[in-house]
């Protein structure tokens, strides 16, 4: 479960998904339970300073258990929305586990 | 067991009214929900894709407006304003005259989706997206509020759309057609899919991180917690798009189609020079060029792909306009800075243009040597040449200025005539909208229809300065007073010969 951090001018891969977070303690929490969501899966990290991209390709898993564990505190997935101006791809919202994805 | 969410949510979306004094097709009109031709049945198929409840909707609501108001207080008594660049804030006067009272018209908008939306869990989530609107109306309206004392220029966060502002009238008739006007399913193609979740990720995240490269927390916080609304409300549109593709496809991509061109020749104008000229060049994170590729082209446009829809017919021709469209709309707004209500920067210094041309390797050819003109005639005291006498002929469309979408070496003309008017626009694409649905577009009377019909008196630029609200204390000015162009000065000298010894404006 590698994470590649990206540098800002580099293409993104058209492919990835997955959630756009406010620079913070939350980001770098979503960057580690991700990457333990999607253990085949690299993990694309794109730090703009103000907004962090993380993504994953064609599916990006993100579990409420992985997500506490990394951010060591309780916490609930809808208040992702706080945080997340924008993300990439699909997405399907339910209490324990959010999935960004594409079908084709 | 207390149930979650997840255990309730399917139950309580279809919770609907069942109609005994009306038929359903009075309750819900055709030209309302915009449902006309697909089976009611299609949309028990519609399934949002961000869950929301009124409970969850509360909580988050209230943290994010905690959030921001701390932000807020804590800046705005750190004196923090007065410490910004100009230029990064003639950026916030464009953005707070030009969108407060669009958030404002999309209240409306939700509203509409609340009551006449063909299904009920549609409805439901207008519910969130118009509280959702009123918030970013109140936010807007706070944080020009607090530093109206600055600058009276904030004052046009409310001002504006009751102006006759050029610039204003542009945007008010696209938000006019797209929101106020558009029935729910074309709000949610040209709205919520094409605006909300594609274009004002260019204004309230590309921006907003330039916002706080500038120093200006305060605007990028409300900005990028603006977005998380709008990142959840602008979902709606997919359900909708996927019930379209079963049942519509073509009013689907040329619903799009139509609300892209439009989305992109506005954002070239409000979000193009922002980024690429008024913000100073060693806090710039990315071109705006770089921001679409981003945004648009990568984000938006890769989801629409996987819904089946194809890229625009004039993908090609959006693609050359997004390399110069934004440079020309910027070299008319600050040539036309009188009928401004922000203070633009030319953004040309050496080390501006240095950036453009790493930037836009065709900038100098196309544009480089129109600014050369400029600084060449600034130098020499020649002001009223970098000034208008006149009014910029305007799209019947776009309302923005014809010869402003490709480069400076395509301006062809595009017209047609249409129950007896002549009609121009600013490209091909904008006259195929216009083309596609003329009775929608043909009432629609530009800044210089007026001006021609003689509404707008005395008939000078003097009378349309006047007529557009532009009182002396906002008129755009150059935000340096010409500095920039001080150092081309020798230059001038040496080249011209003649010129030597001429004195630079502003001394």
């Amino acid at each position: 479960m590698p994470i590649v951090e990206l540098d800002t001018d580099q293409a993104l891969d058209t492919d990835l998904v997955g959630p756009v977070i406010r620079s913070g303690e939350l980001a770098e929490a979503v960057i580690d339970a991700v990457a333990e969501d999607n253990p085949d899966a690299e993990v694309v990290v794109v730090d703009r300073d103000d907004y962090v991209r993380v993504h994953t390709r064609k599916e990006c898993r993100l579990t409420l258990t992985s997500l506490v564990k990394h951010l060591g505190r309780p916490y609930q997935l809808s208040l992702l929305e706080i945080d997340m101006p924008s993300f990439k791809g699909r997405l399907r919202t339910r209490v324990d586990e959010y999935v960004w994805f594409y079908d084709r | 067991m207390l149930l979650t969410r997840d255990d309730w949510y399917e139950l309580s979306r279809d919770v609907d009214w069942e109609l005994d004094h009306v038929d359903r097709a009075t309750a819900f009109p055709a030209n309302w929900t915009g449902a006309d031709g697909i089976p009611e049945k299609a949309w028990d198929a519609w399934e949002e894709p961000f869950r929301v409840s009124y409970r969850d909707y509360v909580r988050l609501q209230r943290e994010k407006e905690s959030g921001v108001k701390a932000v807020s207080q804590a800046l705005v008594r750190s004196g923090t304003y007065e410490k910004l660049d100009p230029g990064h804030v003639a950026a916030s006067h464009l953005h707070m005259g030009t969108t407060c009272m669009v958030e404002y018209m999309a209240v409306t908008m939700q509203s509409r989706m609340c009551r006449f939306a063909p299904t009920p869990r549609w409805r439901s989530l207008g519910v969130f997206g118009m509280l959702d609107e009123t918030r970013h109306t109140q936010l807007d309206l706070r944080f020009s509020h607090d530093l109206l004392k600055h600058d009276p220029r904030f004052d046009w966060a409310q001002k504006a759309f009751h102006t006759n502002e050029w610039g204003v009238l542009a945007v008010k008739n696209f938000f006019d057609d797209i929101m106020l006007s558009a029935d729910c399913v074309e709000a949610a193609m040209a709205t919520s899919l094409t605006v909300e979740h594609g274009f004002t990720n260019i204004q309230f995240v590309a921006l907003a991180a330039d916002a706080m490269a500038a120093g200006d927390i305060n605007w990028s916080n409300l900005l990028s917690s603006i977005q998380t609304d709008e990142a959840r409300h602008a979902q709606l549109g997919f359900p909708t798009l996927q019930v379209l593709m079963e049942h519509d496809p073509q009013r689907a991509q040329q619903a799009l189609d139509v609300a892209f061109w439009r989305s992109a020749r506005l954002f070239q104008t409000l979000t193009g020079p922002a980024m690429d000229y008024y913000t100073p060049v060693d806090q710039r994170k990315m071109s705006f060029k770089e921001f679409m590729l981003e945004w648009i082209v990568n984000h938006h446009e890769r989801i629409l792909e996987d819904y089946g829809l194809a890229k625009p017919w004039y993908w090609d021709r959006f693609l050359l306009s997004l390399e110069n469209g934004h440079h020309a709309m910027h070299l008319g707004t600050w040539f036309w800075r009188p009928t401004l209500f922000w203070k633009p920067n030319a953004g040309v210094s050496k080390a501006e243009r240095e950036w453009l041309r790493e930037k836009y390797p065709t900038w100098e050819d196309n544009w480089g040597v129109l600014w050369d003109e400029v600084i060449a005639n600034v130098n020499a005291g020649r002001m009223d040449k970098t000034l208008p006498e006149t009014l910029p002929s305007l799209c019947n469309l776009t309302q923005l200025p014809l010869g402003s979408a490709y480069s400076r070496h395509e301006l062809a003309p595009h017209q047609l005539t249409y129950n007896g008017r002549l009609y121009s626009f600013d490209s091909e694409v904008s006259q195929w909208v216009f083309e596609l649905d003329p009775e929608r577009y043909a009432g629609h009377r530009t800044v210089v229809d007026r001006f021609i019909g003689g509404e707008i008196q005395p008939m000078s630029l003097e009378g349309g300065l006047l007529w557009m609200g532009l009182t002396p204390e906002v008129m755009g000015d150059d935000v340096y007073q010409y500095a920039w162009a001080r150092e081309y000065a020798a230059l001038v000298e040496t080249e011209a010969g003649t010129l030597a010894g001429v004195p630079v404006a502003g001394e």
